[in-house]
Formats: structure tokens, sequence, C-alpha cells
């Protein structure tokens, strides 16, 4: 089950949106945000493949504009 | 209280992803007693697209287990995308080449070999080629993914050794065309500037590129900067489609493909007109040059000024069609001119049309007139697609016609001393430039060419007019040799398959968009019998010496013979090409030795003449006084700008008068559309690895053609219907994607997929740039029609 250490960046303008878009992923934990739209999360989800997706999800909802990924961590995968 | 394992690591990961963004957590790691992460970890740099972003590998038991960004790299500050944090997965995978495998015939299949044999009928095949039809009758296409001290070593056997500057690569089909662009304008070749401009620009000129997918790391600096300045930091950006990169902008400039240079000498002459151009910096250190008689000659300001005064935002506008107004041209000109810093950014929208050269030095004369350049927050910056095209390819000497250190290879003195410094005889490199990439592959359909060395890259797939050129890879007169990880395109059409050794398996330097080299040492063993390809040239040119019983093909790797192939055989390369080729010239990496890199967070920038000088990390601008060590030593006079560039022996920026003109094809009555192919976020290149990995395939398991919304309904097409794109040169069939995305009357295809049904660059023109050589990708004619409605279909990935 990989772990991975991401910085989502969001609209402010829909700071609203964006929260509620990645409350909705279960996979996804919420460790703390910034004034400035930064976001820090950790995603941890069975497979790698999984957590793609899951990236790939959080780019298209509404008020995010970007997701990076500082760390994974893939030990037991 | 004590955490578990799983929580451990979530806190690891999320203090990593808060301390990139100065980000307190409530918590800390400190007197938890859980074993580390990881036991060791390697710094490397990533090994897809041209940002260079660092990273780590974390090792367990000799296991890669995890990766995380360099927090000080000056590159990417830590962050990485999703595609290079899953490239460990390469590593190890089953798919991977393990052993040499040969057959004699292409119908054949392919048995396997030992090493020995292997390179013995390598060997036997360039020295039959060379015995029976001369020197150039060889080739060698290598790859901006190559490692530099690999494109160095092929090169030097080619030219020295077998005696032909058939030497390619395919950045030849990705940034000739700004090459060509930088040794026009500036007279030197890659930026001048750095990406540390990012945070000191107002103004960000997005051109030709869709940086939000292509570089993502790159796209989060310069988005983090207009979010952090919202009404002090402009963004402009100029494409005929509308991708995930205009979501920043503050202006989206939409034109029809190939009308953006009339658009930007429509803002030339604005920036004339309202008096907003940098006369200082002009008087200073420009002049003009217009082209007569197919030669270059020297102009005057009024010249320029009335040849940009036909392109009045008016008629540029109309030629330009789109969302396009006249007052949107003024606008983005005095965005652009009125900046305290502007800096630009483009890429294969740019460089690969008919008029990349063109289009390149029209995007340098808006930054020369303005005087926005060597400033902070001011630069013309070429984003490069691969790690190493600059590194490699266009400093280590791997295309046709230059040498390494930046030499052009028809120039006598440079050759010469090319040859004295590898100790052969003068007159042993030919002064004649080879072949270029098209009319290499030409040369190899017309059986001129018999054998080639294909090196880390898939032309089969990345051609344009694949078809075409696959013809003369397949003949059975024709030897191919590849060198590669995984099967390919191409490599179902070679005759030898040599397994190469993959990023972390061997020791070597990239060197990135913004001239910084970076070293990757070997953390892991390669898989098999899978070799670094430096330990495969040096025992290939040795055999080849005996079959041709020539010694001075053995000269040519003598100084490397017997080194250990993991470290110290790289090591030696290295420091040959960078202490005796790279001195005194202007990419000079002296001071760069692989102890120097290897003590760097992130690398050193050339020029770095000394040690002392690389260690502070090199040059951030080049040609200022102050910050580059070469403008200070070869200053002229008491100004602060010394444009050195070996190009230009006045030292002068030259700006240069380039009409519009439009595509090699442009849309008729037959194939009224434009094509234009791109990147997908997910997938690099041609697939060969990125396919492999699942996660990454399954989100994007195949290309898909993005069209208008209006011309989708005068088409009768709906999302993920089956549609046909068909050009003068073939077909494909691939899903619909209906998007306010390409303008109306272009559509727009993802080019990874390796599935004959959806492969297409089959479609695309293989016309290219008189300059450059590098093709239109962007821009060719096609018509599309409905074929059926949405159909279930298959990922494919080629195996053996």
């Amino acid at each position: 089950m990989p772990i991975g250490g991401f910085v989502v960046t969001i609209d402010q303008k829909a700071k609203g949106d964006a929260f509620a878009g990645l409350a909705r992923f279960p996979q996804v934990e919420i460790y703390g945000s910034d004034e400035k739209g930064n976001v820090v999360l950790v995603i941890e989800s069975e497979t790698s493949k999984e957590m793609e997706k899951i990236v790939k999800d959080i780019n298209r909802v509404e008020g995010v504009l970007n997701c990076v990924m500082t760390y994974i961590n893939v030990e037991d995968e | 209280m004590s955490i578990t394992r799983r929580e451990f690591l979530k806190r690891t990961a999320a203090l990593t992803a808060a301390s990139y963004v100065g980000m307190n957590l409530p918590f800390s790691l400190e007197g938890e007693s859980h074993a580390a992460d990881a036991d060791k970890w390697v710094k490397g740099v990533c090994r897809f697209c041209g940002t260079g972003c660092r990273v780590e590998l974390g090792l367990k038991n000799g296991k890669a287990v995890a990766l995380r960004g360099v927090a000080d790299s000056r590159t990417n500050l830590g962050y990485v995308c999703m595609k290079g944090m899953l490239f460990y997965k390469i590593i190890g995978h089953p798919d991977r080449f393990t052993k040499p495998l040969y057959r004699a015939k292409k119908d054949q299949p392919f048995k396997t070999i030992t090493w020995d044999e292997a390179l013995d009928i390598a060997a036997k095949e360039f020295a039959n080629a060379v015995k029976t039809s001369g020197n150039d009758s060889v080739a060698y296409y290598g790859s901006g993914q190559a490692l530099t001290e690999e494109t160095y070593l092929f090169q030097k056997v080619m030219r020295a050794g077998l005696q032909t500057n058939n030497v390619e690569g395919n950045p030849r089909l990705c940034m000739a065309s700004a090459v060509g662009g930088y040794l026009t304008s500036f007279g030197a070749d890659e930026p001048i500037g750095s990406y540390s401009n990012i945070e000191k620009a107002s103004c960000f000129f997005i051109i030709g590129s869709n940086m939000a997918e292509a570089h993502p790391v790159v796209f989060r600096r310069v988005m983090r900067r207009k979010l952090d300045n919202p009404n002090s930091v402009k963004v402009i950006n100029v494409d005929p489609r509308i991708s995930p990169t205009s979501r920043i902008a503050d202006l989206h400039l939409q034109f029809k493909p190939g009308t953006d240079l009339a658009l930007m000498n429509a803002m030339a002459n604005v920036i004339i007109e309202e008096k907003l151009y940098d006369e200082n910096f002009i008087n200073n250190y420009c002049v003009f040059k217009a082209v007569e008689d197919d030669k270059p000659k020297g102009v005057d300001f009024e010249a320029y000024k009335k040849f940009v005064a036909e392109y009045t935002p008016e008629k540029a506008a109309q030629l330009c069609g789109g969302n396009i107004t006249p007052e949107n041209i003024r606008k983005a000109a005095r965005m652009f001119a009125k900046s305290p810093g502007t800096m630009s950014m483009w890429c294969m929208g740019i460089n690969q049309r008919l008029r990349g050269v063109w289009a390149n030095n029209l995007i340098n004369n808006l930054h020369m007139i303005t005087g926005q350049l060597c400033k902070p927050g001011a630069d013309s910056l070429s984003l490069t697609g691969q790690p190493n095209a600059c590194g490699g390819v266009r400093e280590g000497g791997g295309l046709c016609h230059i040498l390494p250190g930046h030499r052009p290879v028809a120039k006598d003195k440079l050759r010469n001393q090319v040859e004295e410094i590898w100790g052969v005889p003068q007159g042993r490199i030919p002064p004649k430039p080879g072949l270029h990439t098209i009319a290499m592959f030409s040369a190899v359909n017309e059986g001129k060419i018999k054998a080639i060395w294909i090196h880390c890259t898939s032309p089969a797939q990345s051609l344009p007019n694949a078809d075409h050129y696959r013809k003369g890879l397949r003949r059975d007169d024709v030897f191919v040799v590849c060198t590669d990880i995984f099967p390919t395109k191409t490599t179902e059409l070679a005759n030898l398959i040599l397994p190469a050794a993959f990023h972390f398996e061997k020791t070597g330097v990239y060197g990135c968009t913004e001239r910084r080299s970076q070293i990757t040492p070997k953390a892991v063993n390669p898989p098999g019998e899978a070799k670094p390809e430096v330990w495969m040239v040096r025992e290939w040119a040795l055999k080849l010496s005996k079959e041709l019983n020539d010694p001075v093909i053995k000269k040519s790797v003598e100084p490397f013979i017997g080194l250990e192939e993991g470290f110290a055989l790289s090591k030696a390369i290295w420091d040959e090409y960078t202490q005796k080729l790279t001195k005194g010239r202007d990419n000079d990496l002296t001071g760069a030795t692989y102890d120097v890199l290897l003590k760097m967070a992130d690398g050193v920038q050339w020029p770095a003449p000394t040690t002392e000088f690389a260690l502070k990390g090199g040059t951030e601008r080049k040609f200022v006084k102050g910050i580059d060590p070469l403008a200070d030593k070869l200053s002229q006079d008491d100004k602060p700008y010394q444009f050195y560039g070996p190009a230009h022996e006045d030292r002068k920026l030259y700006i240069w008068l380039r009409p519009y003109n439009g595509a090699a094809e442009e849309p008729d009555a037959e194939y009224p559309y434009y094509l234009s192919t791109g990147r997908i976020i997910d997938h690099w290149h041609t697939t060969s690895m990125t396919g492999r990995i699942p996660e990454i395939m399954r989100a994007n398991p195949y290309s898909y053609v993005e069209i208008n919304p209006k011309d989708a309904a005068k088409l009768g097409i709906k999302p993920g219907d089956m549609v046909e794109v068909e050009s003068r040169r073939g077909k494909v069939v691939m899903p619909a994607k209906v998007i306010e995305g390409p303008i109306e009357g272009m559509v727009f295809a993802y080019w990874h997929d390796m599935d004959e049904e959806r492969m297409i660059n089959k479609v695309c023109k293989d016309a290219f740039d008189p300059g450059s050589k590098e093709p239109e990708f962007k821009i060719s004619a096609c018509r599309v029609k409905r074929v059926s409605g949405p159909k279930q279909l298959k990922p494919y990935i080629v195996t053996m």
C-alpha cells in the first residue's frame, strides 16, 4: 500500500469547492493548508495504480490548479 | 505515544510535503522508534522531460522502495510530477531486455546470444558496410535521453573511428529550431537565464507550450508566482489550443496554427509605434539583419520598423483568426514591453515547424527590442522536452553538424582542435556534416545506409510520416542495432538488440533546459546481463578496430580500456569531455567534475570554468559581468553585458526581419482541417516505458483526438465516437474527445500510442525547417470523419 505526500494548489476563489471535492476521496487525508492556496495531503491507496487515478481525479476537482508529489513510499507494494 | 508504521510513513510523507511550502504541522517524528523509511538515499535526476527535477531514490536492502524530491534543488524545489515519481517501477520490470538478441533476417525470430557474439556481429556488420560501401554507409541515431557520456563516446567512435559524421539524435525532432534560434539571434546556443527568473518575472509569455501537462513542475513555479502576485504578474498564453496551461492566463490568444509569426511581428510593430522599445539596449547590443539572395544582410532600425509596420494589429488579427483582435495584440505587446521583467517560455508548438527557427527568432526579437534580457526576471527560455537533449546532444556533439563543445564540424580550426585533443591524425574527422535525421532515414530507405545503431529511442514510431521511414528499416540489407531496455516499434525491426542498463543502474550526467548538468550515480545493479552503453561502445570499438585493421579506432577508446563499467568508465569519459573538450568553450564545464557534481544538491550551470565557481552552482545568467565569469574574462568594453557567443564574431545580438509564411501543408478542400499533435501528462513519448507502468497505462490507455464542439457538430461526432483522421500519408482511427480545446478547424491528437490503428505519426507530414531540419509535426492538413459509435479498445504495448 503506497503512501504519497502531495502539495495541491487551489484557487482561493473556489476554496470551498476545492476542499469539498478533496473531502470526497476516502484515501486522501488533508494535513494542512495555508492562505496561499497550498494544501498538504497524504494519499494512502491499495496500489500505486489507484494512487495515479486519484491524482488524476484530484486534478479535475473544481478549484484545484495543480497537484504535485514530494514523496512516495512503496516498501510493501 | 508510539504510532504505527503506517502512521509513521504517512507523517513522513506529510512533513516532507509541508516542508516544501514552509507549512508547520502540529507534530514531528522526533523520538519515534520506527526504522527509517529507507536505509540509503541516492540523489539523481528524474528520467522524464527536460526540467531536470532532482530526486532521491530510497533503497532498503538494496531494493528501491521510496522516492522523494530534493527540497534544496534549484530546478524543482523538491516537487516531482506523478510520472517522474513512478519511474522506479521500470527498474526490475519483467519486460526488460536482459540478454542480447539476434536474428540475421527480420522475418526470423530472435535468438539469445552472448555478449561476445553480439559485439562480434555488430563489429562485422559495420566493418563490412564500411569496406563495401564506404564510411558514410554507417550511422548512429541517438537520443536526448542518453547520458552525456554515452553520446560523447558514440560520436567519438563514429567520427574519429569510423570517419563519418552520420551522428544524429532525436533532439533533431524536438529542439533543433531552438538551437537555430539561439545561434542566429544571440550567437550562442541555450538560454541566457535560468528557472530562477520565474520568481522575479512580472510577465510570462507562454507560447506553443502546454507547460501544465508537459512540464508540470516548472508550471507550478509559474502558477505560484502568478497566484502570489495576482495583480502585478501577468500571464499571456498564446496557443491555438486551450489547455490546462490557459487556466492561469490573464490573456489567452488563440489563433490559426502557424500564424503566430504574424502575431509576433504585429506585437513588435505596436512596441515600436508606441515607443515601448529599449533604445539603449538596442543601440548598445543589437544589430538588424535581413536576408537577401539567401544571405544575411545588415539593415538599420528604420528598415526593421518599416518591415514590421506591414503587420498592423488589424492585418495580423485577420490573418490569425481565432479570438485575436487588434486590441488583444496591443494589450499583449504592452504587457510584454512594460513589465519590469518578461519571461518567454515555449516548446514544441514553436520548434516543430517549417519556420521553427524564424518563430524562435521572433520571440527573441521581442526580448531584444524591449531589453527584456540579462536582467532579473527577463529571459527567452526554450523548454526542452528530453532530460539530456541540451547536455548530451547539443553540448556533447550528438548532431551531424556539431562536435563536442559547440564546435561546428565544418570549421577547420575547431575540427582540428578536436582531432588534436583526441590524438588522432589531422583529417581523420570528415569536414562535411553528416546526414540530418530525415535525410538519414531517407538514406536508410534508399539502402545507402547499410548499418545503423539506434540508441535509446524509437524512430519507427517517433518520425513523422512513420510508415514511409519504416520501409527502410524493414530492409534486409540494412543492419539495425538497437540498444534499449524494452521492446519498441523499432526493436521490432532490429537485427540485434542489446540490453541496456537503466537510470540508477549506471552512472552519468544529464544537462537540462537551464544549462545545468546533474549526475545520477549507479545505485542498483541492472537486471540479467544488461550493461551500460559506454561499456558496449568501448568493447565494440575494440572489435571494430580489429575487423577494419585500423588502430585509430582503438585509439578512440584507449583512455577507457579496462575501467570498471558502473562508475569509473563514465567518470573517465566525463573527465575527457569536460576537461579537454569544453575547456575554453562557452559551455565550459571544467569545474563540474564528478566530485563536484556529487556534492551538489542540484548540479552545475555552465559556464563553470573552475571547481570553486562550480561549487557555487555555476552561471545563473550568461553574458552578465559579475555573474558569468566568461563575461568578465572576455570583456571588451565597460558595458555590463558581453555577448561573447561563438557564432557572432561581432559580439552583437541579431534582430531578424522574418516574414509570416504559412505551413508546408495548409488545409484545403480535400483535407480541410489542421492536424496538430502533442504529449499527454501521463505518458512519456512513445510509451515504451510509461506504457509498462500499469497505473499510468490505465489512466490513459490509448490516444484520442480532440475536436472543437463546433466541428464535432458539423461532422456529427459525439464524445467517444470512433473517428478517422486521414492525411495524404496515412490514416488512424481513434476515439473523439469533444472539447473547447483546439480552435475551430483544428484537431489535436496525442502521439504516444503504439497501436498501428492509432499511431498518429503515420499521418503527420515530414516537411522540415530548412535551417534547423526539424520536422513540422505541429501542422499538417487532414480530413476527419465519424466511423462508428464508442468502441471498447485494448491498450497496446510491443512485447517480445
